[in-house]
């Protein structure tokens, strides 16, 4: 437990958490809801929660696995809140959706391209498929880690992980 | 964990690998193919995706700047404290006239006095207080309100001598009016 530690010390623990682990954060978020501005939203959420925890916080594990958990948590309170309106919206946000990051030209090309190829990728799998797959690209978690983070069983974790490659295969091939 | 389960957690482990050399099967290498390709649609939807969200960051040299506010506070306070004494027991040695006394200082002397002291083995410097009391103020102070009870009473006169003329320019005036000029 760290109750007793100072504030200051709390307070460099977590901007070093983000320094190292915040893009991986994001981009979990960013590969769960595939819209910029919630995943952003999303991980401001993440790393206010762990600070609200952080006197619960112990070590256990990577700072990355706790993160993604909360992440994923969020992502999933989020999905069972928002579950009747999002077929509804999903077009909708994602024509009013406004450019953000503006890269170069010809990286913005292939960025953008990357970017709808992953979203058309992960529309097509299941929430479960890439929750583990995703999980499994962004943090050093093992499969049993991921299964305790998912709340199932190991041998569900990993035939979701199967196919949910299968599937990317297929559809990479497309 | 059974057979089945523990072949599909090798495969998958082999297959999500960050780097592998070991040999696999068709479905495992089909599963690493799959993988790779996932990895490579994500590094580069990552791209310029760091998070823009803000974390507060702790101001270091603010806890050091409080520090050093409290100890000039505190420095300041005890150097005014050691002032307000200091002045305070100099300034019974000036309300005392015996200071100006040099030639019997008396045992219980002042800090002042003390501290005025010439130094052992220097020439001996006369114990002058500028602000000490001195009788020829009294004097002074005599001289100059008779000085200033004269040019009063030198003021009255004068006024008197001006009302005479006031007089004698009324009579003439009176006279010229007259025709008796």
């Amino acid at each position: 437990m760290t109750t007793a530690e100072p504030i200051g010390i709390e307070t460099d623990r977590l901007t070093s958490w983000f320094d190292q682990h915040g893009a991986a954060v994001r981009g979990y978020l960013r590969g769960l809801v595939r819209r910029d501005d919630v995943a952003d939203d999303l991980t401001q959420d993440v790393f206010r929660r762990a600070w609200q925890a952080r006197s619960n916080y112990e070590e256990q594990g990577t700072p990355r696995a706790y993160l993604l958990r909360i992440a994923d948590r969020l992502v999933i309170d989020r999905a069972r809140k928002l579950r009747p309106e999002v077929s509804l919206d999903d077009v909708g946000w994602s024509a009013a959706e406004p450019p953000d990051h503006a890269p170069a030209p010809a990286a913005g090309l292939m960025q953008s391209e990357a970017r709808h190829q992953l979203d058309a990728a992960m529309e097509r799998l299941t929430t479960a498929q890439r929750r583990v797959l995703l999980l499994r690209y962004y943090s050093d978690m093992s499969f049993a880690e991921i299964a305790e983070t998912m709340e199932c069983p190991l041998s569900t974790a990993l035939s979701h992980c199967r196919r949910g490659l299968l599937a990317l295969r297929q559809i990479i091939a497309e | 964990m059974n057979d089945s389960t523990r072949q599909l957690l090798a495969k998958l482990e082999q297959a999500t690998a960050a780097t592998t050399t070991e040999p696999m099967d068709d479905e495992t290498a089909m599963l690493r193919e799959s993988w790779l390709a996932f990895g490579q649609l994500v590094g580069t939807a990552d791209t310029e995706s760091e998070p823009r969200v803000k974390v507060p960051r702790k101001s270091r040299s603010a806890g050091w700047t409080v520090k050093f506010i409290v100890a000039l506070a505190a420095s300041l306070l005890v150097a005014f404290a050691a002032w307000t004494i200091l002045n305070r027991s100099s300034g019974y040695v000036e309300l005392s006239p015996e200071i100006a006394e040099t030639s019997e200082l008396p045992a219980t002397a002042s800090i002042t006095a003390e501290v005025t002291e010439a130094p052992k083995g220097s020439a001996p410097v006369d114990v002058v207080d500028k602000f000490a009391w001195e009788d020829s103020f009294d004097e002074q102070l005599a001289s100059t309100s008779q000085a200033i009870r004269s040019v009063q009473a030198d003021w009255s006169g004068g006024d008197r001598r001006y009302s005479l003329l006031l007089d004698q320019f009324e009579q003439f005036s009176s006279e010229l009016g007259e025709g008796s000029l």
